[in-house]
């Protein structure tokens, strides 16, 4: 799902747009541009450059039609002039390239954002040229940030200063205090997360941003950055199993969670078996699905067979531990 | 070999571009440089680059050649499908979208590529999200945007769609169209559409509704649901307060403080309630109206004896 925005691995196609982009601009500077300034602008390295520079010199020099010369290429001290007899216009957006920048620009633009903002401005303009209504055919959310505790903990990186949260363990259910020196705040599957050093295991950890409560900065300065900072996720390779016997009406589990096993059992019920990284996300499950999940077989990593009605009665707990409200 | 390649491209392009009538492969072959030597390896090469030109967006005419009996296969590019029309954007707009586009990456980097053409440049930022699309979304975005016809399947059937807006939520895309077998309008998720999603030939084949379509509520407790809507008081853990808040909305917040937070819920989907709340687990109470807090009480005594 990610890409590397590096020029690494460029396609034959993306490499001719970014050569004309870059005589496109160079023609449009009346006294020729700075090699450097190129670079700069268009995230090139020197060397690349100018033999790009060079080879596009070159292009229909040796023709005996004049008209078959698309531009007029001089590279000199490290200065290039260039007049375009041809491309004077940039090739039209692919509707990849329309979308990919329309939807940026509306996931910053907000919805409460000034009709006067230069980016409101701008994604007008660009869903004219694109014939969209401007936040009415495509509408992006998402907190560039991650929210006030992504603020808070981007603060904190920049500060290099330690950080003290409450967080809940939504898979175990647990909440505590953690103490992180943080590296990175990033979004990925639609949620938000820190990676850091947890103190406590001294090793590094990511966090949801949306399980994090009463975010504080510390006066101690945090670690050294690593040189790597790994956000991918991982799922551990061997996880404890459990076998449930389902209701038709949950079949929707098979397609919902990477399910190991899925056999159909008889009036529709089917029996899967799960690989579970956490007691309570399978309490939840079972939960939701009701009296009809039967479970067959669980490893006693889990927990014990009576695993749903044990969570079914803490939760009721809650509810009888307490007087009832007086009925209507 | 790259720089060749790009080379043998451009001058392609520029042979094509705004030629008067279309140009033959043979023609091509002799006026281009770079190209092989031997007859199928040319073939494949001039295949190969007609491909590359596809996929960059060039809008390439394949026609008759006027005049040629037998008739001939030729090729051009008119300038008036070519080239981008100026949106005219002041520097301060097309620094804004500099910086949209550095802050939000996009698949294959395709939003940097759409700057570079409108005169933008590199920012040295580190992207902190990135929204993700991949090619049904294109062909999605473009059914919007030109007002062409999809056709795709979802939930095991073939689906034709007049499709009107796009919506990303919570880390997924979502298209909202009118659907012609079903004749209603409906919201798909993307990740569900089954292989390809295919676009119709023709533009413009669609009126757009004048009333502008709601955005999606992804709310469990209201998607779906045609209950009478009541509302709800639930109380929840403060551990659980962060994620709670980020759901329900800051408008529906009733008390918020170390005792725990107490909010509003304009409820229409039990069911979707019933399954939300229980993701709490013991971190989360309804507390009004007797009626639903019995009704959760019904499930989970059932649930404890089963």
């Amino acid at each position: 799902m990610t890409s590397p925005k590096g020029t690494s691995r460029i396609t034959a196609g993306a490499r001719v747009q970014r050569l004309l982009a870059v005589l496109q601009w160079a023609a449009s500077q009346a006294d020729g541009v700075p090699i450097s300034s190129l670079c700069e602008r268009f995230g090139l390295e020197h060397a690349e450059l100018v033999k790009e520079l060079e080879m596009a010199a070159m292009i229909g020099a040796d023709s005996i039609h004049y008209d078959e010369m698309p531009f007029e290429v001089i590279v000199e001290d490290a200065k290039v002039w260039v007049r375009l007899f041809s491309f004077g216009r940039p090739l039209r957006l692919t509707p990849a390239e329309g979308l990919a920048l329309v939807a940026a620009a509306d996931a910053l633009v907000g919805r409460d954002a000034s009709p006067d903002s230069p980016l409101w401005r701008a994604l007008t303009k660009l869903a004219n040229l694109l014939g969209i209504e401007p936040g009415q055919a495509i509408d992006v959310e998402l907190d560039p940030e991650g929210g006030p505790s992504g603020r808070l903990l981007n603060e904190a990186i920049a500060s290099r200063q330690r950080v003290r949260f409450t967080y809940w363990t939504y898979g175990r259910d647990e909440v505590n205090v953690r103490e992180v020196d943080p590296w990175r705040v990033f979004s990925a599957d639609g949620a938000w997360y820190l990676t850091g050093r947890s103190r406590a295991v001294n090793e590094p950890r990511r966090f949801r941003l949306d399980r994090i409560e009463s975010l504080e900065l510390l006066e101690e300065r945090a670690g050294p950055l690593p040189a790597r900072i790994d956000t991918s996720v991982r799922v551990p390779d061997r996880l404890p199993q459990v076998v449930l016997d389902l209701p038709a009406e949950a079949r929707w589990v098979a397609e919902a969670y990477p399910v190991v096993t899925a056999e159909p059992g008889p009036d529709g019920r089917i029996l899967v078996t799960l690989a579970v990284a956490g007691s309570s996300w399978l309490e939840r499950l079972l939960l939701r699905i009701g009296p009809e999940a039967v479970v067959v077989q669980i490893d006693p990593q889990i927990g014990p067979l009576s695993l749903l009605a044990d969570a079914a009665a803490r939760v009721l707990n809650r509810y009888e531990g307490r007087a009832e409200p007086t009925s209507s | 070999m790259a720089m060749a390649k790009t080379e043998r491209l451009i001058t392609l392009m520029n042979a094509l571009l705004g030629a008067p009538r279309a140009v033959t492969a043979s023609d091509l072959r002799r006026r281009v440089p770079g190209y092989p030597k031997d007859d199928n390896s040319f073939k494949r090469a001039f295949e190969r680059d007609k491909e590359d030109l596809r996929e960059m967006g060039v809008p390439l005419l394949v026609e008759t050649v006027p005049g040629t009996d037998p008739p001939q296969t030729g090729y051009r590019i008119r300038p008036v499908d070519y080239e981008l029309r100026d949106p005219g954007l002041e520097p301060d707009e097309l620094e804004a979208l500099n910086l949209a586009a550095a802050v939000i990456g996009s698949t294959g980097g395709m939003g940097q590529r759409a700057l570079f053409k409108l005169g933008g440049m590199v920012a040295d930022v580190e992207p902190t999200a990135e929204i993700p699309a991949d090619p049904a979304l294109v062909a999605a975005f473009t059914g919007v945007a030109e007002r062409r016809t999809l056709t795709f399947r979802y939930r095991d059937r073939p689906r034709t769609i007049n499709p009107y807006r796009l919506e990303f939520l919570r880390g997924r895309w979502y298209l909202n169209g009118f659907d012609h077998g079903r004749v209603e309008e409906r919201w798909y998720r993307m990740s569900r559409v089954e292989g390809e999603v295919a676009v119709s030939e023709k533009a413009g084949v669609f009126e757009r509704p004048v009333e502008a379509v709601p955005g999606l509520r992804l709310d469990p407790w209201v998607l779906g649901g045609d209950t009478d809507p009541i509302t709800a008081e639930v109380w929840f853990d403060p551990a659980v307060a962060a994620s709670v808040r980020l759901e329900v909305g800051p408008a529906n917040i009733l008390r918020d403080d170390p005792e725990g937070l107490v909010v509003a819920m304009v409820v229409t989907n039990r069911e979707g309630f019933r399954s939300w709340l229980l993701a709490f687990l013991d971190r989360a109470e309804v507390l009004s109206p007797p009626e639903l807090r019995a009704e959760i009480v019904a499930w989970l005594r059932l649930v404890a004896t089963s």
